[in-house]
């Protein structure tokens, strides 16, 4: 897949000292890039850039491959960065028609479909300032989705939002990613939730990107081990150290035995042990979550 | 661009301030048009021995003396007094982007920090050039209250507020510089506020006292100018007794009125030094929105 944005040591220095240095950003054309890093590591600084609210102290933004001009994207853009940006004393469909104007896409009936989208069509006259917290977000991403963003930047869109307004908010992202091609970077400090849809990944430490990897690579360094049970664990046990030459192998009950850390060839063993009909009830790959490996990486503290 | 203008006249047509700013403006209007008709009386017990004529043939020949440009120029008179009304109402509509963080959306459709300039200052200027409309569709009623023809001198009236307009043209490039350095709607309020409240003369009289340029600055101060414009200068020339007696004129009693040729320059220049600066300022300093 080509990529849509990508950044080449892309750094922003505040009085002195660096919020992002050196990044180097990667995201392809239908990616959901989920973004992720504790407080002050830089996230919000590399969404900023990208959307041109601050200059790069170096470094460029590529927008399919190409400079991107500092003020103009090159591509069509969305984006909600920090809080939601909107006229506190207009309507929501008030807020989205000047941006519909803005964007020259002030077609009939347009601006009224994205507050459908984002479940605010019923909300009337009522001023955006008396909105409660997930309302304004909701505001928020139909204002970023005027511009029919081939690129959707988000910034902790779901703060504030309960656990239902989590679900659509997701099944929203899913569906602009899925129907429409939209790519969409997200950030986040609720891990569990990004794990649920994201399929890249970046984590940012301390202003620096410190790696970059998609979904399936993230199961891959992420599968911490294999739990077996079997009506006789000693015997697989033996078994597996003699069919595959497996070492780590712990006993954890005389029905339960575990192999070690770092267990890639999973199939392989499930494929053996089924080969050699050996009999076993339960075979449960152990991972981690994105959270541990985020706490792994980063040596813990608040995502 | 087009888009970006119909999205600012639009929000300008929906903001409530706009409105309010021009019944305001009526108000002080009915306020100033009762006070003139007791000033005609006193204007007429003072000049009415020198005419020969009775107490009331002379208020009613002098309440004939208020017509459309004398209304209309009333409020532009009084120095400073209409900008002021301007530009607090183009400080917030200015600022809002900023403020509220709208602007942070349209950073995202290409060249927004321009269009936004351009569109800003247009909306402001339609906005000040309506303003004046209703001050002069004011002075229509009034006149008529005063149980006056109204005659509109459209080049006289044209010319008048054009010179008013280009100072305010000014004034809303200096709100836009305020609004991208200091990115607040109280910032570009007090600033604004300052400017128009010619807080520039008593700083150019101070320079002037020092006497540190070789010339007056006081001459050249763009408000203090619009304040000396006389409607009358500008196509039907005739004695303004009235003005002085009525308008009081303050400091600027004992000078010349300000001819085109002195104001113009001041404003346009003024503007385009501060659109430029603003432009800088947008395209360098970050949003912090």
């Amino acid at each position: 897949m080509s990529l849509i944005l990508a950044t080449e040591k892309l750094s922003k220095k505040y009085r002195g000292k660096y919020a992002l240095k050196d990044a180097d950003v990667h995201i392809s054309q239908g990616d959901i890039y989920g973004l992720i890093g504790r407080n002050g590591a830089g996230k919000t600084t590399l969404l900023k850039l990208i959307n041109s609210q601050i200059r790069p102290t170096s470094g460029h933004v590529l927008m399919k491959g190409r400079p991107m001009a500092y003020g103009s994207p090159g591509i069509a853009l969305g984006a909600l960065v920090e809080s939601p940006g909107f006229y506190p004393d207009y309507s929501a469909k008030d807020n989205v028609r000047f941006m519909c104007q803005a964007a020259g896409r002030d077609r009939k009936g347009y601006a009224e479909s994205l507050l459908k989208i984002v479940e605010l069509d019923g909300t009337g006259s009522k001023k955006a300032k008396q909105f409660s917290l997930g309302m304004k977000q909701r505001l928020g991403i139909a204002l970023a989705l005027v511009n029919e963003p081939e690129l959707l930047i988000l910034d902790e869109p779901i703060n504030g939002m309960d656990p239902q307004g989590i679900k659509d908010m997701r099944g929203l992202l899913v569906k602009l990613n899925r129907e429409r091609g939209v790519t969409i970077l997200i950030s986040s400090h609720i891990l569990d939730e990004l794990a649920k849809f994201a399929t890249t990944y970046g984590i940012i430490k301390d202003g620096l990107l410190v790696t970059e990897f998609t979904r399936d690579e993230l199961e891959h360094r992420n599968t911490s081990g294999i739990e077996i049970t079997a009506p006789d664990a000693q015997a697989v046990a033996d078994a597996l150290k003699e069919g595959l030459k497996l070492q780590d192998i712990r006993l954890l009950s005389p029905r339960k035995l575990a192999i070690g850390d770092r267990v890639e060839a999973w199939e392989a063993v499930s494929r053996w042990l089924f080969d050699q009909r050996i009999y076993v009830s339960q075979f449960h790959v152990r991972q981690h979550s994105l959270e541990d490996y985020f706490m792994g990486l980063t040596g813990g503290g608040e995502a | 661009m087009i888009n970006t203008l119909r999205m600012d006249f639009r929000r300008l047509f929906k903001t409530r301030g706009f409105y309010l700013a021009c019944l305001w403006a009526l108000g002080i209007m009915a306020i100033m048009a009762t006070a003139s008709w007791f000033l005609a009386d006193e204007f007429a017990r003072e000049a009415g021995g020198l005419a020969g004529l009775s107490g009331g043939q002379m208020v009613a020949e002098a309440r004939k003396l208020f017509n459309v440009s004398r209304f209309a120029s009333f409020f532009m008179g009084a120095p400073s007094f209409m900008h002021l009304f301007l530009v607090v109402f183009a400080a917030g509509y200015i600022s809002r982007d900023h403020q509220s963080g709208y602007f942070k959306n349209l950073l995202a459709l290409p060249g927004a920090r321009e269009k936004w300039l351009v569109g800003k200052q247009a909306a402001a200027l339609a906005a000040g050039a309506l303003f004046y409309g209703v001050v002069i569709l004011g002075s229509v009623v009034v006149t008529l209250l005063f149980g006056n023809t109204p005659r509109i001198d459209v080049p006289q009236l044209a010319a008048f507020f054009g010179l008013h307009l280009s100072a305010d043209l000014a004034l809303f490039a200096l709100l836009t510089l305020a609004t991208a350095l200091f990115q607040t709607r109280t910032a570009a309020v007090m600033v604004g506020m300052v400017f128009a409240f010619n807080m520039q003369a008593l700083i150019y009289l101070l320079i002037d006292q020092i006497g540190f340029l070789p010339f007056d600055l006081s001459e050249y101060g763009m408000v203090g100018l619009a304040g000396r414009l006389d409607i009358f200068t500008f196509g039907q020339a005739q004695p303004d007794l009235l003005s002085s007696m009525m308008m009081g004129r303050g400091g600027f009693s004992n000078m010349a009125p300000t001819t085109p040729g002195q104001l113009l320059p001041v404003s346009l220049g003024l503007w385009a030094v501060l659109t430029f600066l603003s432009w800088i300022t947008l395209r360098y300093r970050d949003y912090r929105g």
